[in-house]
Parts: C-alpha cells; sequence; structure tokens
C-alpha cells in the first residue's frame, strides 16, 4: 500500500501578504515563507529594502508592495489591487509595528494615535479586507498578528505599546469567531526580546548592566528571528487547522519566570 | 527650553515633589532618581531637545548640573 505523505507544513500554493517585510521579524517569515513555497507579497515603506527582501526569497510568484499601512482607509482598496494583480490572498501577517518607550506623563494624543495606527488599528483593517470576497482565497486563510509578551506582561514607560498589543488579543478573538465560517483562521504571536535592528535601537539608550539584566531573564537568552518565524508559518499553515482564536507565546521562558 | 525651566519641567513629568531636584545635589543621594526616572529623562531629552542620550553617558555623571550640561548647547 503506497501512502504519499503530504506535508501538512508546507505553504505550496498559498499567497501571504507580509507587512514589515523590509526589516526584523518581517523580513524573516517572507524569507522563511517563501522556502516552504509560499508566493510572498512584500509590504513596508521603504522599497529599496523590500527589493532586497524579495531577492532573498525563494522560489518565484513573488513581489513587493510598497504601502503606507497608517493610511487605514486605503488598506482595503490596496489589497483589492494586489489580489487582482497576483491572485487572491490566503494569509496576512502583520509584522509591521512601532516600538515607543515613553512615561505616560509623555504621551500626547500624538504619540498615542502613532503607535496606535500602525500597531493596531492597521491590523484591523488588514483583517477586515482579507475576509473580501474579492481578496481572500476561497479555500480559507490564516492572518497572523505579530505582538509581544508586552501584550500579556509589561514595565514601566511602554503603556502605549503594551495597549497597541494587548488589543490585538481582543481583536483576533472576535474576528477567530466571525471568520471561522469562512474557514479564515486568526492568531497572535506573542514573542518576548528577539535580536532585531529595532531591538539595537531600543537598548542605544540602555547601560550595560540594563542590557545584561534584560537577557537574564529569557531563561533560554534573547530569541533569534526565527524563532518568530518558524511560529508564523506554523499558523498560517495545514498543521495549524485547528488553531484559532489564541496567543501563541514565543518568549524564550520570559513568560514562565 | 531654558536651562533654567528644566527642573520644574521634569519633576512635572516625573511626577516629584517641587525642590526634589536642584543642579548641586549628587544624584545618588537622591532615592527619588531611580532607574525609571532615568529612562524618562532620556526620552524626555530626546523629545524636548532632539538629542539622544545612552544609558552608559547618563550612568558617569555624578550631580544634576553634569547631567543637564549633557544638553549643553540644545538649551535656549
Amino acid at each position: 500500500m503506497n501512502k504519499s505523505f503530504s506535508n501538512p507544513f508546507l505553504l505550496s500554493g498559498r499567497r501571504v501578504l507580509v507587512t514589515g517585510a523590509s526589516s526584523g521579524i518581517g523580513k524573516g517569515i517572507a524569507i522563511l515563507i517563501s522556502q516552504l513555497g509560499a508566493e510572498v507579497i512584500c509590504n513596508g515603506r521603504n522599497e529599496k529594502r523590500l527589493e532586497e527582501t524579495l531577492i532573498n526569497l525563494a522560489g518565484t510568484g513573488h513581489a513587493t508592495a510598497k504601502f503606507d499601512l497608517n493610511d487605514v482607509e486605503a488598506i482595503q482598496p490596496w489589497m483589492k489591487k494586489i489580489s487582482q494583480q497576483h491572485g487572491k490572498l490566503w494569509g496576512v501577517v502583520h509584522a509591521a509595528g512601532i516600538q515607543q518607550t515613553l512615561p505616560a506623563a509623555m504621551v500626547s494624543k500624538e504619540k498615542f494615535d502613532q503607535v496606535f495606527t500602525t500597531n493596531t488599528k492597521a491590523a484591523f483593517f488588514l483583517a477586515k479586507s482579507i475576509f473580501s470576497p474579492s481578496i481572500r482565497d476561497e479555500h480559507g486563510g490564516s492572518i497572523v498578528f505579530i505582538s509581544s509578551v508586552m501584550s500579556l506582561v509589561s514595565q514601566a514607560a511602554i503603556s502605549t505599546y503594551s495597549l497597541s498589543k494587548a488589543a490585538l488579543s481582543g481583536l483576533s478573538k472576535s474576528l477567530a469567531v466571525e471568520f471561522a465560517p469562512k474557514k479564515i483562521r486568526v492568531n497572535c504571536i506573542s514573542p518576548a526580546y528577539i535580536m532585531t535592528p529595532l531591538l539595537a535601537d531600543m537598548t542605544k539608550k540602555w547601560s550595560e548592566a540594563q542590557v545584561n539584566e534584560l537577557v537574564k531573564r529569557h531563561p533560554l537568552g534573547i530569541g533569534e528571528i526565527q524563532d518568530v518565524a518558524y511560529a508564523t508559518a506554523f499558523l498560517l499553515s495545514d498543521a495549524a487547522r485547528w488553531i484559532t482564536g489564541t496567543n501563541l507565546v514565543v518568549d524564550g521562558g520570559y513568560t514562565a519566570l | 527650553m531654558k536651562r533654567s525651566e528644566i527642573i520644574p519641567e521634569l519633576e512635572n513629568v516625573l511626577g516629584l515633589e517641587v525642590g526634589t531636584i536642584n543642579e548641586d545635589a549628587n544624584i545618588v543621594d537622591v532615592p527619588q532618581w531611580d532607574s525609571m526616572a532615568i529612562l524618562s529623562f532620556i526620552a524626555f531629552v530626546e523629545d524636548q531637545f532632539d538629542l539622544v542620550l545612552e544609558g552608559d553617558q547618563i550612568a558617569e555623571v555624578k550631580t544634576f548640573k553634569e547631567l543637564f550640561d549633557l544638553i549643553g548647547d540644545k538649551f535656549e
């Protein structure tokens, strides 16, 4: 008897939009899922850096799609155009996001809106758009929000950031229920500290002692981009067929401490 | 912002009682100036003076006078 194994972890024939694909976690995700067979639409605001991501992708059928997600009302028309040009979308990974270290006393409406719009509002409108029949793959789909352990625990001076990520948890649960009839799953991934340009920028302001203190808070050490990419690929795949409305913590043990 | 204005501004933003900070004081003698205050100070300076101070620079100064000297000619 010949039973061929069909690998549920592969993403062949799946078209996925990845935001924040010009660097860090988004770039790492785009590369890994291309290696697993996905066709990747790389979004960011810097065309040159998007092109650099593009040339590192495996396989064919990929494209760049430069767009500023802060223009939330234009997200759906933009995604519709992508769908018309390249084909229907299976998934969207919202890896674009900004960090903000600011004591609450210093948060103005503008500063609040900056973080909330990119991290949370854009996530909402990306998810809402992919639900449209003219955009989504008829077989189903998977939406992944790259959140943060700061959606579950927090620290001083990151109130807007924590808020923006915790909001994704609530959003993903409701959408998970609402989109289930169309077999679209919605999940969050909550990484702890990952070595990326964003983190390097943040810790520039810290003393060496503070940086060492941070590393010690991760039983398995600081994370790498691949750690988040593997988890994302899993949630995008059929191996996660029955997983929706959850927050996958990928944190080297940070929240276990 | 003028140098003469920074102390009241900081006390306000950090939620400290008026008079907590004065230029001649040694930083270590002011317990309310903790790691949170340092982080806030860095964010404050970046926001108000467009200047990014680093943790190591701050760790080296002893008095508030030396701390504000780091802002130097960025004051009005």
